[in-house]
């Protein structure tokens, strides 16, 4: 601590910032930006095969280079308020015993820790399967009384693969209102903590009479 | 800032309920031309009412609103910023409700809460700022495109009435800034530089003078709770007081006190009270004027800043617990049982108990203790006995429950509208009365040498204290009774005396005026403030934090008070928005 620069309510365990100006101490003059919520790229992969009477589709999408705020930390790690926090704090957070630890100490009297910094910013790279179909389009030999008929099982959101530790990296929209009106666009980025996509499974028939 | 944006924002209230209703349904929004349509704009309001509109608006700004800068952290009580800043009282509540109040009580100011929390009451205070300089340029562009409009006295009154209010909202955030930007309604570059402190009290005191000169010396309209040529004289005081003028302040001061229409009430719980016949009573000088069941749906126009400071949930009203009086403070009201004048000048020991001050501890005590603070067992105004259960985590805020902003049970001062409705109510939040301005009469009396003048003063303030104390509150009638009366000694023993040996060193003499004080305006919003005017806020602030953390955990975490603790710091956001050609604002020190 002594060899870190100067910062209010420095302690064991608790969150160390950066001395981004160098000056020795850290204080507000030290902000900078930390991340962009802009990808910087975006790929997705459609595939399809089909052989006699069976076919297969998917859809792959895939996000690199975006960053996610994951605002959920106050409440999950920080405990603004009286909320539920995340059941490893108490086996990952920091303890004179457990120093490479994944949270700071758990310490009420620390106001300095859930402070913004980059302990909130994660990448939010991911790649997922969106959509796969398998279908079997059923021969007039078997159900001749209708004329074409196809069946087929569909997953979608079968698979992500990603870094990010939140619910999900694609952070669905939630409602952002402002006195500006719809202030989404300010909030792009920020995980806030909305229903994450949900993995459907379907089975489905297509036919006409 | 966007100063068109802003304007538009104080005058567009109705705006508002306009747009809301765009949503809800636009069926014949349009074409309908009995609904107001669109923005009040100034030549909207160009008329008497609305210069009147618009200055109720800057009137408004006295405390919480739902609008700019609207939080706990904008209450005209200041609980926050002069209280629980102090050795008077903690948060209270528990630790993660209005977390960001937490490292305010620990002097963490630097802490990301506090910046959030002080955005708020510069935000608040500054759009008070606005509002008055609204209402004079409404006024000026209705008195010279309508002459006739607006009768001359009136208008100086409307004048003197925004310009006071403009001194008040700049003394606001001078008392926590110091060097703080002065916006007149002339300006138009928003970017400016911050002034010094003295610079700024300078301009407080300026824009006072011009009130002074333009206010009626009896309310306008008699609406008793307009501010008066009285009002902006007094305040005067207050500020020389605040700038440290002694030789100015005494002489303002005497002056409002020997020709000014002000008075202590006959009683304290006169002072704070639900009843409408005591309200804006001679002791007044300036208060928000909390207003409940006048039709607005919410109880936005009652004691909002202060809902969240009324006892607990086994209590009548349910919620919230914060603002909680320190043991210190609590021991702090003990007096001797001979002099009956306070414990803590004559025994050393006066603050070495942490034990709960219960109806059952027959210590002798300045009655004023129980109009200030709520203890298990004694009546709570009209509400029963204070119990345990009405505190909501005693291990964090402490045993005792805030009071003096409570209303009586019998006074009807209750809400019927809003959310936990048993927490809001019409009580008047006491910004400046006269035993305060008395008080600091006596501080200039001390200063300049005439101690027993201020001997005089101290006495006449303990002697109105030694009338009427807690009674047993079963009806409206034993609310309060004579000190006397021996239904009291079943809860607490009254006793209360005056200095009947002539002052004779200054030092005694000042330390007695502070003490009393502490005892008169605990609880009001004014201790922190005090204690940095005396130069004192780092010694006294320091020794509370070595007794107290030993009684109350948080303070375990508490940072010393130090120099730069003189001033908060200036939230960086309003930094980063003063960027401009006015060269922008400077941080305060050690920030």
């Amino acid at each position: 601590m002594t060899a870190s620069p100067k910062q209010d309510g420095a302690a064991p365990g608790r969150i160390k910032f950066v001395d981004v100006n160098g000056d020795g101490q850290v204080t507000a003059a030290d902000r900078t930006i930390i991340g962009s919520p802009h990808p910087s790229f975006t790929s997705s992969f459609e595939l399809g095969y089909r052989r006699g009477n069976f076919d297969i589709s998917a859809s792959v999408f895939g996000s690199f280079g975006n960053k996610i705020f994951d605002a959920q930390k106050d409440f999950y790690v920080f405990r603004d308020f009286s909320t539920n926090v995340r059941k490893d704090l108490l086996e990952n957070s920091w303890t004179p015993t457990n120093l490479s630890a994944k949270y700071p100490i758990l310490d009420q009297n620390d106001t300095y820790s859930k402070a913004i910094s980059s302990y909130y910013v994660e990448d939010g790279s991911y790649v997922r399967l969106r959509n796969v179909q398998i279908g079997w389009n059923v021969p007039a030999s078997i159900a001749r009384w209708v004329s074409a008929s196809r069946v087929y099982v569909q997953a979608e959101n079968l698979f992500t693969i990603t870094g990010y530790s939140g619910l999900d990296p694609s952070l669905p929209n939630g409602n952002a209102f402002g006195a500006a009106g719809d202030v989404r666009d300010q909030f792009r980025g920020v995980d806030t903590g909305v229903y994450p996509s949900s993995r459907t499974f379907s089975i489905g028939i297509t036919t006409s009479f | 800032m966007n100063y068109a944006a802003r304007k538009r924002l104080i005058l567009g209230v109705a705006a508002l309920t306009v747009s809301a209703g765009a949503i809800a349904g636009c069926k014949n929004f349009l074409t309908d031309a009995s609904v107001p349509q669109g923005t009040l704009d100034a030549g909207t309001l160009a008329t008497k009412s609305g210069v009147e509109g618009t200055l109720m608006a800057a009137y408004r700004q006295l405390d919480f609103t739902t609008g700019v800068g609207g939080s706990w952290a904008s209450a005209a009580s200041n609980w926050i910023w002069g209280s629980v800043t102090s050795d008077d009282a903690y948060k209270g509540s528990e630790a993660t409700d209005q977390p960001n109040i937490d490292p305010v009580e620990q002097y963490q100011w630097s802490a990301p809460g506090v910046e959030s929390e002080l955005n708020d009451k510069w935000r608040a205070m500054y759009e008070g700022v606005v509002r008055s300089n609204a209402t004079i340029n409404l006024l000026k562009s209705v008195t010279s495109a309508k002459p006739g409009e607006i009768s001359v006295a009136d208008a100086r009154s409307i004048e003197g009435e925004a310009t006071f209010l403009r001194a008040h909202y700049h003394f606001e955030a001078w008392r926590l800034w110091g060097n703080i930007p002065y916006y007149r309604e002339t300006d138009t570059d928003f970017s400016k530089a911050n002034m010094t402190k003295a610079q700024a009290a300078t301009e407080i005191i300026k824009d006072l003078d011009a009130a002074i000169a333009l206010l009626p010396a009896s309310p306008r309209n008699g609406d008793k709770a307009r501010v008066t040529s009285w009002t902006a004289k007094a305040y005067k005081g207050r500020v020389q007081m605040s700038n440290a003028e002694f030789a100015n302040a005494l002489a303002t001061l005497r002056d409002v006190r020997n020709s000014g229409p002000y008075a202590l009430e006959s009683s304290f719980d006169k002072v704070w009270t639900g009843f409408s016949a005591f309200e804006n009573g001679r002791e007044t000088i300036l208060a928000y004027q909390a207003s409940a069941n006048d039709g607005e749906s919410n109880g936005n126009n009652a004691n909002y800043g202060d809902r969240l400071t009324f006892p607990h949930s086994g209590s009548p009203f349910g919620c919230c617990g914060f603002h909680q009086p320190s043991q210190n403070l609590v021991n702090f009201f003990a007096t001797d049982v001979t002099t009956g004048l306070p414990a803590s000048q004559t025994n050393v020991n006066w603050n070495a108990s942490s034990a709960n001050f219960t109806a059952a501890v027959k210590t002798p005590v300045d009655p004023r203790l129980d109009f200030t603070v709520g203890r298990d067992g004694v009546p709570y105004k009209d509400w029963g006995p204070h119990s345990p259960d009405w505190i909501r985590s005693p291990s964090y805020g402490g045993v005792y429950s805030n009071k003096k902003h409570v209303h009586e049970k019998a006074s009807g001062a209750v809400s019927l509208v809003g959310w936990n409705n048993t927490q809001l109510n019409s009580v008047n939040i006491h910004i400046f009365r006269y035993a305060d301005l008395l008080l600091m009469l006596a501080e200039a009396e001390v200063e300049a040498g005439t101690l027993e003048n201020a001997r005089a003063i101290v006495n006449q303030i303990r002697t109105r204290a030694g009338t009427l104390v807690q009674g047993p509150g079963t009806d409206a009638a034993t609310i309060a009774v004579p000190i006397t009366d021996p239904r009291t000694a079943a809860y607490a023993n009254y006793r209360i005396g005056t200095y009947t040996t002539p002052w004779t060193s200054q030092t005694v003499a000042r330390n007695a005026v502070r003490d009393e004080r502490r005892l008169e305006l605990a609880m009001e919003g004014q201790r922190f403030y005090d204690l940095r005017r005396w130069g004192i806020a780092e010694t006294v602030l320091n020794a509370y934090i070595t007794v107290e953390k030993t009684r109350r955990l948080q303070l375990g975490g508490a940072a010393a008070v130090a120099s730069r603790h003189a001033l908060f710091p200036i939230p960086t956001i309003q930094i980063q928005l003063s960027k401009g050609k006015g060269g922008g604002l400077t941080q305060n020190p050690g920030w």
